[in-house]
């Protein structure tokens, strides 16, 4: 799954661990998510586009599947 | 409400020691109730057990009693990368011990060999946690 999460941190200006007080998950889970290696849950996906104010398909496009 | 740093301390004392008793406490008991059933080597049994029961019980104290105050989860822990690690390489774990024991099972029938259940279920212990370890620093390597 390909999202843009890094480029709204930016430009919010918030760092991995600001960003994982804020949605209540560990910084590991915000770096696995940024790199493509993780695809979170479709609770957390959910809270994360309200946290930027935007849909989760905003965030969020298909591609290939990282999850391991 | 704020704390004093000396307040903090001391309320954190008082779990580290209800886990300590607890281990004391298991442990005792272990060491106490192995004794009952080997009289020739009493005390031997009892330190024995009692030893190797000290660890685990500790670590059951502080479950218990220090990680509802000291040990800090986050919010929504049960979407991190680190839960996904666990419950993946637990599910893999799980088919690991289903295809190993089965197979050595097959094995034992055919070859008609007997196998005493304590070192076997050590075995399946040790093995199934090695297992989980070894997947989850994998998965938390890659």
């Amino acid at each position: 799954m390909h999202n843009d999460l890094p480029d709204r941190r930016r430009s919010h200006g918030w760092s991995q661990a600001h960003l994982a007080e804020l949605l209540g998950v560990s910084r590991q889970t915000i770096i696995s998510i940024e790199r493509g290696r993780f695809d979170p849950s479709l609770p957390l996906a959910f809270l994360i586009a309200e946290l930027f104010g935007c849909r989760i398909e905003d965030i969020f496009c298909p591609g290939t599947d990282s999850s391991r | 409400m704020e704390h004093t740093p000396e307040i903090s301390r001391q309320s954190r004392a008082i779990p580290g020691r209800l886990a300590a008793a607890c281990a004391l406490l298991i442990a005792v008991l272990t060491g106490a109730t192995a004794s009952a059933f080997r009289p020739e080597q009493a005390w031997m049994a009892f330190a024995v057990f009692g030893l190797c029961a000290a660890g685990p019980a500790y670590a059951l104290g502080w479950v218990v009693f220090v990680s509802p105050v000291d040990a800090q989860v986050s919010r929504n822990a049960r979407y991190n990368i680190e839960s996904h690690w666990l419950e993946h390489a637990a599910s893999r774990t799980l088919r690991d011990v289903f295809v190993v024991t089965g197979l050595l099972l097959f094995a034992l029938s055919v070859a008609d060999w007997q196998v005493s259940a304590v070192p076997a279920l050590l075995a399946v212990l040790v093995s199934a946690w090695i297992d989980l370890a070894v997947r989850v620093a994998g998965m938390a390597r890659r």
